[in-house]
């Protein structure tokens, strides 16, 4: 039986991303650029991206996007460790558990978005069970976690999402391929901080790199749930986009592209950055199994 | 510590629960006027089921469309090491990674062009380079454990090439699979920005009507469409659990062969 070829089988797949991926990008990037105006007095150049590079709004808006990515991402990798770890030994409870770990994972990102916005905005759940338990005296004693200008309630949203999808990715290794080498660490007189910080989190590392660039690139781009939670001042880039995007001012176009087209190149930048540091850990790994 | 993880869970979904059978819930009470006024209301309005019928077909189309044009370059990807392959894994992995909002504004030019915009077609094709990342790679990491010597006995054994497909490769990666096509499912589901500027008015899914009645200030409503709306990927991730477990992903089916 002859084999296909390989371009065969990559064709199908390829060509998809390209036809419905790649050309939109391009198109948005000559958009960009002014080509195809409809308006007759601008010239195709950068114009639009220097207009966007100087602007207060779209420097506040990065800024407070990157803000947003970080912190999730940060505190979702350190409760997925601590959950994961725990969740690893036989505890009781622990089926259930496993359940509980996997549930966010299927419920769209603005329903949990819309249940945070129930539970923590001034008027909502749990500034009434203060308002009953006598701690807070009215609605506008219990802090502003939403429509605030650090994005709280937002942050929130996205860790309760993505910790579970972290998690899941450092569970299986950890009841899988790390503990023989855990065990080989303890024999050899390691104790827990030692192996943890020695074996169990460099095999980790990998995988958390992987889950969590997905996680990061999604809390910096995402236009649901900064939409649904998000102040007027600032908005995420996405929203900025949004909002340039349909302007009643056709000039406003072009920016709206070249916004977009900055999220996209640090999206790029940021899955090289994330291959060429997975590969190095991958041969550090081949390395230390010899 | 599991207390706090049951805590994240239940904030998830309790108050969408409590609030869907509220009629006015206002501040500061602690409990609301039980009502089912919120469910009359959704089961009445076609515009519900039909959003509901809506968001199936889509997201089904997206799954099945995804699963056989990213099968063989998952296969590929999985089985065979060949040059420019770092490339084609960093394009697979590309949707996954660049936001919605940078594509959508070009595909909605371009799909203008193509004129289906607003139309069923342009917006399964829309999620579909999208849901591609998960399909792909899922499916490759089921096929990096993938013996192909299986098929090799099975073509010696003189099974067609179809056969091989069907009674071979599918059962040994179908945890895999499975896994799949409820990442991709799951992503399609919750499209909200994509279906809004490529659909528009002519295609209705239920984040669209979702998102309008959040915005809208009748919470009750709002949390029973958001009860139906989160029913069936539950039901989905049920149903697939057994495939979920670390096992199941990395030996696959090869068990049951």
């Amino acid at each position: 039986m002859r084999q296909t070829r390989t371009w065969v089988m990559l064709l199908p797949a390829l060509l998809v991303i390209a036809v419905l991926f790649i050309m939109p990008l391009s198109y948005s990037l000559l958009l960009s650029l002014n080509f195809f105006s409809i308006t007759t007095h601008t010239t195709v150049g950068i114009q639009a991206y220097l207009n966007v590079l100087t602007s207060q709004s779209f420097l506040n808006s990065f800024v407070f996007s990157l803000e947003i990515a970080s912190v999730s991402t940060a505190m979702s990798i350190l409760i997925a460790i601590v959950v994961s770890m725990v969740l690893r030994r036989r505890v009781a409870g622990r089926r259930f558990a496993l359940f509980a770990y996997q549930f966010n994972i299927p419920v769209p990102h603005f329903v949990v978005a819309f249940s945070v916005l129930l539970l923590l905005t001034q008027t909502g759940l749990v500034s009434r069970w203060l308002y009953a338990l006598g701690i807070i005296s009215s609605s506008s004693s219990f802090p502003m976690l939403v429509f605030d200008q650090y994005g709280i309630g937002i942050i929130i949203t996205y860790v309760l999402k993505f910790f579970p999808f972290i998690g899941i990715a450092v569970l299986s290794l950890l009841l899988t391929t790390v503990g023989d080498y855990e065990q080989q660490a303890a024999t050899l007189g390691a104790n827990g901080l030692k192996r943890f910080f020695y074996v169990l989190l460099p095999m980790m590392m990998p995988a958390i790199l992987f889950s969590s660039i997905l996680c990061f690139a999604y809390a910096f781009g995402s236009y649901e749930v900064p939409f649904l939670l998000g102040s007027t001042y600032p908005k995420t880039l996405a929203l900025l986009a949004y909002q340039q995007f349909t302007n009643i001012n056709l000039n406003s176009r072009p920016e709206a592209f070249a916004i977009a087209n900055v999220i996209t190149l640090v999206m790029i930048v940021l899955v090289i950055a994330e291959y060429t540091q997975l590969t190095a850990m991958n041969k550090m790994a081949v390395k230390r199994d010899h | 510590m599991l207390a706090l993880l049951y805590l994240a869970i239940i904030a998830t979904i309790v108050p969408i629960i409590l609030w869907s059978f509220s009629f006015r819930w206002a501040y500061p009470s602690l409990l609301p006027a039980w009502s089912l006024a919120a469910w009359d209301y959704v089961f009445q309005q076609n515009a519900i089921i039909v959003a509901l019928i809506d968001s199936i077909a889509v997201s089904s189309a997206v799954t099945l469309f995804t699963m056989v044009l990213g099968f063989t370059a998952a296969k590929a990807l999985g089985t065979r090491e060949f040059r420019g392959k770092v490339a084609v894994e960093l394009l697979v992995l590309l949707p996954a990674i660049v936001p919605a909002i940078s594509a959508v504004m070009g595909m909605s030019g371009i799909f203008t062009l193509l004129k289906c915009e607003n139309t069923f077609l342009g917006v399964v094709l829309a999620q579909i380079p999208f849901g591609m990342p998960y399909m792909i790679m899922g499916l490759a990491s089921a096929f990096k454990n993938y013996d192909m010597e299986y098929e090799q006995a099975a073509s010696t054994l003189g099974a067609s090439r179809w056969r091989t497909l069907i009674e071979v490769t599918v059962p040994a990666i179908f945890p895999a699979l499975v896994v799949s096509c409820l990442f991709t499912f799951v992503v399609s589901w919750s499209q909200y920005l994509l279906t809004l500027i490529i659909g528009g008015s002519a295609v209705n899914t239920l984040p669209l009507a979702l998102f309008a009645l959040m915005g809208s200030g009748d919470y009750g409503i709002a949390c029973a469409v958001s009860i139906i709306f989160i029913l069936p990927v539950l039901v989905l991730l049920v149903l697939s659990s057994k495939y979920l477990t670390t096992n199941g992903i990395s030996n696959g089916g090869v068990n049951q062969l």
